[in-house]
């Protein structure tokens, strides 16, 4: 056998998931303000007067925190368990903060983790690994620099065209929301206002 | 230990290491320790009920080998295969049916019981080697001459135990009990294989899977067009799923050094059912040929052609049953014993009328027909009940014009990947053919990138594995 060949062949897939794994961490999900991963990096900043705002997509989409005050932060995400929401708990209840926190747990519907492509970046962060392992969704090869996006790049790629396509969409304190006013469609106004 | 992980990539590479480090009469030893221990990770128990068969099926097959009383052969060959069916037929049948039961007293039995009376691993495939080595003991067309040590590692060889292809004792025996090494042809041939396997297995069969998924499963859906895509992808994902599946047992057995039986040739440019049959699942067709359509067709010969229909349909059936106790798999069966009878019933006829039409025309008619009664048969196979296959046949009838494309394709983004990674196979299997041991770890490296940026995890592992 030609050990060369094969260690050339093993030195170009490492390089190429290395450089990959680059491209995706700091090209794709960091550039994309409304991705959960961005906003879950907020957390980790100390932000001493904010009051953040933790539940499912119920908060998520609802709750403006722009409209309730300067120092909210909308953490809410879309099919998220009260396992996920216990872990960004502990991240905020470590720090020295004083400030009151929003919580509103999903206790119905408890088998849901949401996207687990969201929480393979914070995976270094040891309190993500329980709900991951919870829900089936952790792998070896998501400790390796490199591999650890295996499955999921087409999720990353799909979340990044989605987001570069919503143009009039804007995102504040967590929050993100479409600024296009929704169409005005006169004859179905008249026919409620009948009703 | 399933064959899509990783620690069954790093047992093949521990059992290779230990075959090439040892001395050539080690090799027979290493290989049914290596058996063993691969089963043992599955269930230790089990392994003894397996250990326990093993030596009751040598027994068998060392008696009628050896012995000339035919009174005595008879009672011993109908023994050891009524001990084995029934062993079949209790453990692949009997837990279902009391889990059943137990549901519809409205009692959910605990996780745990229902994982004890699981499957043991490979019992099916186990099974049909054992009764063909039976078979041909009693017949007197193969005569058992190796120890008990060989016997148990061709009933319990690894790479083939979960789900096939199912080896035939004059074949494989040999190869097992040789002591040859295998040659650099023999690692790189098999580790090529090896990546495509993994290869169909994550980028195809894994992909598709969602897609088929969300449309079975959809109850509220109505469009043709999107069930007839999700049956469609639906024949190519099994097959990508069980040939991937295939590939990685052949080529694991290759690497090292022994030659397995294809299990498929190209099936879908079949011109008919039958021929279709002879390129799927080699293995079993050939097996269901010679142990049940023959003996069986011998058995009813003087009812002339109703006789061949009549074997044919309870062969096939007997085949769908085999899948799982359901209605679909036993319509599937039928469906298949039923588009072969007709065949064979019409062949001179359709010979003589398909005369006057070009050649070409003819195959390709042939090829349309054949993968449409495919697609349609394998509804039954995908369903989990017949109320799910009923519906997915409901709405192949309902046609409309005024369709939104996004019925069809409901993520057009991962549609658009999918179909990439449908190209990237074509043309991966293409160059398999041209791929050589200069060109190995290139044509390794190319699917090693391709199964990092396109694949996907399955939601669970080979779909034979549950057979």
């Amino acid at each position: 056998m030609n050990w060369k060949s094969w260690l050339l062949a093993f030195l170009i897939f490492a390089g190429s998931c290395v450089v990959a794994d680059l491209v995706a961490t700091y090209g794709v999900i960091f550039r994309m303000p409304m991705y959960d991963t961005n906003r879950i990096l907020h957390l980790y900043q100390t932000n001493l007067d904010e009051i953040p705002m933790f539940g499912t997509s119920r908060i998520r989409w609802n709750y403006d925190p722009v409209v309730l005050g300067p120092n909210l932060y909308n953490y809410g995400m879309d099919g998220s368990s009260f396992e996920v929401t216990d872990v960004l708990l502990q991240i905020e209840l470590a720090k020295p903060k004083t400030t009151p926190i929003i919580i509103e747990p999903e206790f119905e519907d408890t088998h849901k983790l949401g996207d687990p492509a969201k929480f393979i970046p914070l995976l270094s962060d040891a309190r993500f690994r329980p709900p991951m392992q919870k829900f089936h969704a952790l792998g070896w090869w998501q400790f390796i620099p490199g591999l650890r996006y295996f499955g999921q790049y087409d999720v990353y790629v799909r979340e990044f065209l989605n987001n570069r396509r919503m143009t009039n969409w804007k995102a504040a304190q967590g929050y993100s929301y479409d600024t296009t006013p929704p169409p005005f469609n006169r004859a179905a106004f008249d026919k409620l206002v009948d009703i | 230990m399933q064959l899509d992980t990783v620690y069954f990539a790093l047992f093949l590479g521990c059992v290779a290491v230990a075959q090439a480090k040892l001395p050539v009469r080690w090799r027979m030893p290493v290989l049914l320790s290596a058996s063993l221990i691969f089963y043992a990770c599955s269930s230790v128990s089990y392994l003894v009920l397996m250990l326990g068969l093993c030596a009751l099926n040598y027994w068998a097959a060392s008696f009628l080998s050896r012995s000339s009383n035919e009174q005595r052969r008879a009672c011993f060959f109908w023994a050891t295969v009524a001990v084995n069916l029934a062993t079949l037929i209790t453990f692949k049948y009997t837990s279902g049916l009391i889990v059943q039961g137990l549901s519809r007293l409205g009692w959910t039995p605990p996780d745990g019981v229902v994982t004890r009376l699981a499957v043991p691993l490979g019992l099916s495939y186990f099974t049909f080697q054992m009764l063909a080595c039976v078979t041909d003991a009693y017949r007197q067309t193969w005569r058992l001459d190796c120890g008990f040590a060989g016997f148990t590692l061709f009933g319990l060889f690894f790479p083939q135990i979960s789900s096939g292809p199912i080896p035939r004792a004059g074949r494989l025996l040999p190869q097992l009990l040789d002591g040859h090494s295998p040659t650099v042809e023999d690692r790189l041939s098999g580790l090529r294989l090896i990546a495509f396997g993994y290869l169909k297995k994550t980028i195809v069969a894994n992909r598709l899977n969602e897609y088929v998924t969300t449309i079975f499963n959809d109850q509220t859906g109505t469009g043709a067009l999107p069930a007839l895509v999700a049956c469609c992808l639906n024949v190519l994902e099994l097959y990508a799923d069980f040939s991937g599946y295939i590939d990685i047992a052949i080529g694991s057995a290759q690497f090292l050094g022994i030659r397995l039986d294809p299990n498929f040739d190209r099936p879908f440019v079949s011109t008919s059912v039958t021929e279709f049959w002879r390129r799927w699942h080699i293995t079993l067709a050939l097996w269901l040929r010679d142990y049940l359509y023959t003996p069986l067709l011998i058995r009813i010969r003087n009812l002339g052609m109703t006789g061949v229909v009549l074997a044919m349909i309870i062969t096939f059936a007997i085949c769908g049953i085999w899948h799982g106790a359901t209605w679909t798999y036993l319509l599937f069966g039928v469906s298949q014993g039923v588009a072969l009878s007709v065949e064979t019933l019409t062949k001179t006829w359709r010979k003589k009328r398909l005369k006057q039409f070009p050649e070409w025309s003819v195959k390709w008619a042939g090829r349309i027909y054949t993968l449409g009664f495919f697609v349609l048969t394998q509804v039954l196979f995908r369903a989990a009940n017949l109320p799910q296959a009923m519906r997915i046949y409901g709405r192949l009838t309902h046609w409309r014009l005024s369709l939104h494309l996004s019925e069809v394709i409901p993520t057009p983004f991962f549609f658009a990947v999918d179909c990439l990674a449908i190209a990237m196979w074509i043309a991966v299997a293409r160059s398999l053919g041209r791929a050589s041991n200069r060109t190995t770890p290139q044509f390794v490296l190319l699917c090693g990138l391709l199964i990092v940026f396109l694949g996907r995890l399955g939601a669970a592992h080979f779909i034979y594995a549950k057979f």
